[in-house]
C-alpha cells in the first residue's frame, strides 16, 4: 500500500534524477540545432564525467571540485575530439543520417570498452558534495546532494540562456540552428559552431554525470541507459527545445521512479525503452512540439 | 461519364488554402493542361489526385471509383499514375530496371515466388524486359538501359521518368512539368513522345509553364491562380480570357501566343 | 533518405564477375575445412555471423532502412532453441522453427507501427527493441536465468542424429549460410527485390507505381528478424551456451562492421565481412574486450575512410576471360 508520504518521496529523488536526465537531453538538443545530427555516444560523456573525477578523486588523490572541474575540462576536450575526427569528416560530406548514427554508436562502444579496460568493471562511487544527513521536510526527507543537483541544474540553465541569447557565439549558434546556409552566408562558421555544440554538450553531459554519481554509482556500461533517458527527456520535451528536455527529463525522472514501485528497480531500463517507444510511436514531436522536423 | 471528376477540391495547409473549391472533369481520349502562375497550387492538386496528401474537402472520382483519401499506390492501381516535378527516380538502378519496377502492378508475386522461382515467374521477367526496352525505345532511351539512373542526363532523366510510368498501365497520366529545363528541341521530342503515349490510349492531364508545348498540345487547358480556378476552355479561348492574362501580371497575349 | 544499394543486380549479372575477394574467401574456406584445426572455428562463427548480416544486408542494403535492433531477434531465436530444447526436449529443428516463426510474428507487429518512423527517430525505436530484448533476458530471470544464461543445449543437429565432427559442422553451417546467402538473391533479382530496391531509391516515387510501401518495408523486416533468428538459433546450438551477453550491444557493431568491410548491397558481403572479421581476434589476443575496442575503432576507420564498404572497392575478377569490363 502505498502512502502519500512514499509517493511525495518517490516524487522527490524522481525530480533529482529528473534533472540530471533533462541535462543530457539539453546536450542531445544543442548538438542537434547545431548540425541536425543525434549524438548516441551522449551517454559516453556523462559516463566518463563521473569515472574521469573518480580517478582524480580516488586514484589521484585531488580534492572533489577542482577532480570535478579537470573532468568537466577534459570530457569537453574529449567532445571536441570526436567532432573533429568522427562528425566532421562524414558531416562535411553530407553522410547519410544513418552513417552518423552508426558512428556515433561505434564511439561509444570504444568510450565503453576503452574504459573497462582502463578502470574495471566495477562500479565506482563518488562522495556527496557535503557530508550531512537529509534535510526533513515534513514526512519527506530530501538528500543534501538532491539539493545540489537541483542547484546546479538550474543554475546551467540560466547560465546557458544568457550564452545563447547575449553571447555572439552563442547568437551565431542559434542562427546555425535555424538556418545554417543563410549563418553561413553571413559569416558565421559553421564548422567551428559544431565544435562548441560538442564540448558544450559533452561537459553538460560531463557533470551530469558528476552530479548523479554520489547518489548512485558509476560503471563503463551506463552510457547506453543514460543516453536513452536524456534522449527520452528531449523527446518528450519536443526534440530541438532545450528548456523542452529539461522538463522531459523531469516527467521522465519522476515516472520512473513511479514505475519502480510497482515493477521493481530492476525492470528501470525496460520502464525508460518503453517511454522511449512510446513517445516515438505515438508522439515523437513531443509534448511541447517539434522545432524541426526529423 | 467523365473519365476524372474534381469536385470542390479544397487543401489547407494551417491557414492557407493551397486549392480552393477547384471543379472540373476530364474526358478520356485526350491530352488536357493544368496550367497558373507559381504557387496556384498546381502540384498540390496532383498531390491531392494521387493521394499523396488527403484533401481538405471535395472529392476526386476517376472512372466512377472514389480516389479521395485513398494511399497513393491503391491511386496507381485504379489507373492514375503521375511523375514528378522533381524527378524521383531510383538512382542506384539502371534505366532498364527502373521501367521494370513500373511494371509492378502488372506482374504478380512476392517473397515467396521470389524464393520458389516458378517458370511462370521467369517467363514474366522475360516478358517485362521486352516491355521495358520497348518503352525505353519509345522515349529514346534504348542506347541508354544499362546506365545507372543517376548518370543520365538531366533531359533523359525526365524522359526515363515518364518510360516508367508508362510502364505502370496508366488509363490516366499526370505529368508534373515535364519539359522543365529542358531547351527547345527537346521540349518538342517530349511534345512527340507525349502525343505518341496518347495514341496508345492514355489520357494524359500535364502541369506545364512551356506555353509553347501547351498550346501545341493541350485539347483543353485549366488555369489555377492562388488555389483557384479562373479559366478552363479551349486553348484558343483561354489565351484570349482576361482573368488568365490579369493572372500573369503583365504577360501580354502575345506570350500566350508564342 | 539516400539508397544504400550499392550495385544493381543488373549491373552485376551483366559484368558477369566474381569479386576477387569471395574466391579467395572460397579457397581459404576449402583449405581450412580440409586442414581442420582451431581456424575451423572461426569458419563456423563466420557462417553464422553471414547469415545474421545477409538479413540485416537485405533490410538495410536493398530496402534502405535503419535497423540497429537485429540482436532482437537473434536473442529471441537463440533463448527459443535453448529454453524449448532444455526445458521441453523439443527437437533442435522444431526448436529453430518455432524462433523463427516466433520471430516472424513479434517483427511483424513491431515493425507496423515503427517502420512509420524516419531517420534518427527509426534508428533509436530500433535500437530501444535491441536493448529492450536484452534487458528482458537479464530480467526474466525465470525463463532466461539472467546473467547466468542457459547451458546444456544439445550440439548441431537433429533428430536425434548430433554432428560431432568439427568439420562437418564447418560443411553443414557454411551450407546453410549459402543457402540463406542464395535466398537472399532470389529475393533481389525478383519482383519482390525490385520493390524493395525502388523504396530504397524513392519511396514516393516506388508508391505512384503501385507499389505498397509500407507491406513491402515490413515483409523486408520479418525475414531480416527470420535470418537473425535462425543464426541466433544456429549460434545457440553450436556453442551450447546462450546468455544476454552474447545478443547484446556488440553484436551490433559486430555485424555492422561486418556489413561494412563486406559492402552493403553486395550479396557476398556478408559472408566477405564476416570471415575477415572472425579471423581478426587471432591476430589481436583473445580477449573479447580488446575485440570489442578493435571493432569500434575499426568501424569508424571504415565509416570515415571508405563509407561503401571495402568490398566495393573491389572491382571483381571477371568470369569468363577475356569478357569485356
Amino acid at each position: 500500500m502505498l502512502s502519500p508520504a512514499l509517493l511525495l518521496q518517490f516524487l522527490v529523488s524522481g525530480i533529482g534524477v529528473g534533472c540530471v536526465y533533462g541535462l543530457i537531453g539539453i546536450g542531445f538538443c544543442v548538438i542537434y540545432n547545431a548540425s541536425g545530427i543525434v549524438n548516441f555516444a551522449q551517454g559516453g560523456f556523462v559516463m566518463l564525467g563521473g569515472m574521469v573525477t573518480y580517478v582524480l578523486y580516488a586514484r589521484a588523490g585531488l580534492a572533489l571540485l577542482p577532480a570535478a572541474i579537470i573532468a568537466v575540462m577534459l570530457v569537453a576536450g574529449l567532445g571536441l575530439v570526436v567532432d573533429r575526427l568522427v562528425v566532421r569528416p562524414l558531416w562535411s560530406r553530407k553522410a547519410n543520417t544513418f552513417v552518423i548514427i552508426l558512428a556515433t554508436l561505434a564511439v561509444q562502444i570504444v568510450m565503453e570498452r576503452a574504459t573497462l579496460l582502463l578502470v574495471g568493471d566495477a562500479p565506482k562511487s563518488l562522495p556527496s558534495f557535503t557530508a550531512g544527513g537529509p534535510l526533513r521536510l515534513g514526512p519527506v526527507a530530501v538528500s543534501l546532494q538532491l539539493l545540489w543537483i537541483v542547484a546546479i541544474s538550474l543554475l546551467l540553465i540560466w547560465a546557458l540562456a544568457l550564452f545563447f541569447s547575449r553571447t555572439k557565439t552563442g547568437r551565431a549558434m542559434r542562427a546555425c540552428a535555424v538556418d545554417p546556409q543563410a549563418a553561413a552566408l553571413l559569416g558565421v562558421p559553421v564548422s567551428r559552431m559544431l565544435a562548441y555544440a560538442f564540448s558544450i554538450s559533452a561537459g553538460l553531459g560531463a557533470i551530469a554525470g558528476i552530479l548523479i554519481t554520489p547518489t548512485q554509482f558509476v560503471a563503463y556500461n551506463l552510457g547506453v541507459p543514460f543516453a536513452i533517458s536524456g534522449f527520452i527527456a528531449a523527446i518528450v520535451g519536443g526534440f530541438g527545445n532545450p528548456l523542452g528536455a529539461f522538463l522531459g527529463g523531469i516527467l521522465l525522472g519522476v515516472t520512473q521512479s513511479i514505475a519502480i514501485v510497482v515493477v521493481g528497480a530492476g525492470y528501470k531500463n525496460v520502464v525508460a525503452l518503453s517511454i522511449l517507444l512510446l513517445f516515438l510511436l505515438l508522439r515523437p514531436a513531443g509534448i511541447l512540439g517539434a522545432r524541426k522536423a526529423s | 461519364m467523365s473519365l476524372l471528376e474534381i469536385q470542390g477540391l479544397t487543401k489547407a495547409f494551417g491557414g492557407l488554402l493551397a486549392v480552393n473549391d477547384v471543379t472540373f472533369s476530364i474526358e478520356a481520349g485526350g491530352i488536357d493542361a493544368v496550367i497558373g502562375p507559381n504557387g496556384a497550387g498546381k502540384t498540390t492538386l496532383f498531390n491531392l489526385i494521387s493521394g499523396a496528401h488527403p484533401p481538405t474537402a471535395g472529392t476526386v472520382t476517376f472512372a466512377g471509383t472514389h480516389l479521395t483519401g485513398l494511399s497513393p499506390h491503391k491511386v496507381a492501381a485504379c489507373g492514375v499514375v503521375r511523375t514528378f516535378q522533381l524527378v524521383r527516380l531510383f538512382g542506384e538502378m539502371s534505366a532498364e530496371e527502373n521501367v521494370r519496377v513500373g511494371f509492378h502492378l502488372s506482374t504478380r508475386g512476392g517473397a515467396w515466388s521470389a524464393l520458389g522461382r516458378s517458370r511462370r515467374m521467369r517467363a514474366e521477367e522475360v516478358e517485362i524486359a521486352a516491355k521495358a526496352r520497348e518503352l525505353l525505345a519509345l522515349v529514346g532511351l534504348s542506347d541508354r538501359a544499362e546506365t545507372p539512373a543517376s548518370q543520365l542526363t538531366y533531359g533523359q532523366q525526365r524522359l526515363l521518368e515518364i518510360a516508367r510510368a508508362v510502364a505502370a498501365g496508366p488509363r490516366l497520366l499526370l505529368l508534373d512539368e515535364p519539359a522543365a529545363g529542358l531547351d527547345t528541341a527537346e521540349t518538342d521530342a517530349l511534345a512527340e513522345i507525349i502525343r505518341a503515349i496518347n495514341r496508345r490510349g492514355v489520357t494524359i492531364l500535364l502541369i506545364e509553364h512551356d506555353m509553347r508545348l501547351v498550346m501545341g498540345i493541350a485539347r483543353r487547358i485549366v488555369v489555377l491562380d492562388f488555389g483557384r480556378k479562373i479559366a478552363d476552355g479551349t486553348p484558343e479561348a483561354v489565351a484570349r480570357d482576361p482573368a488568365v492574362l490579369e493572372a500573369y501580371l503583365g504577360t501580354t497575349e502575345t506570350a500566350l501566343h508564342a | 533518405m539516400t539508397s544504400l544499394a550499392s550495385i544493381s543486380p543488373e549491373r552485376a549479372t551483366a559484368r558477369r564477375r566474381l569479386p576477387a575477394m569471395l574466391l579467395v574467401a572460397c579457397a581459404a574456406i576449402a583449405v581450412i575445412v580440409a586442414f581442420g584445426g582451431y581456424f575451423v572455428t572461426v569458419v563456423c562463427f563466420a557462417a553464422i555471423y553471414a547469415l545474421f548480416v545477409s538479413g540485416l544486408n537485405l533490410f538495410m542494403g536493398y530496402t534502405g532502412q535503419v535497423s540497429f535492433g537485429q540482436n532482437a531477434f537473434a536473442a529471441l531465436g537463440g533463448y527459443a532453441t535453448a529454453v524449448l530444447t532444455t526445458r521441453l526436449h523439443l527437437d533442435p529443428l522444431a526448436a529453430l522453427v518455432c524462433g523463427a516463426l516466433l520471430s516472424a510474428a513479434i517483427a511483424a507487429a513491431v515493425g507496423y507501427p515503427t517502420l512509420r518512423l524516419r531517420g534518427h527517430y527509426l534508428a533509436m525505436a530500433t535500437l530501444a527493441l535491441g536493448l529492450i530484448a536484452y534487458e528482458v533476458a537479464v530480467q526474466w530471470n525465470g525463463l532466461t536465468q539472467g546473467y547466468m544464461g542457459i547451458s546444456g543445449i544439445p550440439g548441431l543437429g537433429f533428430a536425434g542424429f548430433e554432428i560431432d565432427n568439427e568439420r562437418l559442422q564447418a560443411i553443414v553451417l557454411l551450407a546453410i549460410a549459402a543457402l540463406g546467402m542464395g535466398a537472399a538473391v532470389r529475393l533481389r533479382r525478383s519482383r519482390f527485390g525490385r520493390a524493395l530496391g525502388a523504396i530504397a531509391g524513392s519511396e514516393e516515387a516506388a508508391q505512384a507505381l503501385g507499389v505498397d510501401v509500407t507491406r513491402y518495408k515490413l515483409w523486408a523486416f520479418v525475414i531480416a528478424a527470420v535470418y537473425a533468428s535462425i543464426a541466433g538459433s544456429l549460434m545457440a546450438q553450436y556453442v551450447g551456451f546462450v546468455s544476454p551477453e552474447v545478443f547484446g550491444l556488440s553484436m551490433v557493431v559486430l555485424g555492422f562492421t561486418m556489413l561494412y568491410v563486406g559492402g552493403i548491397g553486395n550479396v557476398s558481403g556478408p559472408l566477405i565481412g564476416a570471415l575477415i572479421v572472425e579471423a581478426l581476434p587471432q591476430a589481436v589476443s583473445g580477449l573479447k574486450d580488446y575485440q570489442d575496442l578493435v571493432y569500434g575503432v575499426g568501424l569508424l576507420v571504415i565509416l570515415i575512410y571508405a563509407p561503401k564498404g571495402l568490398a566495393a572497392v573491389d572491382r571483381g575478377v571477371p568470369f569468363k576471360p577475356g569478357s569485356k569490363s
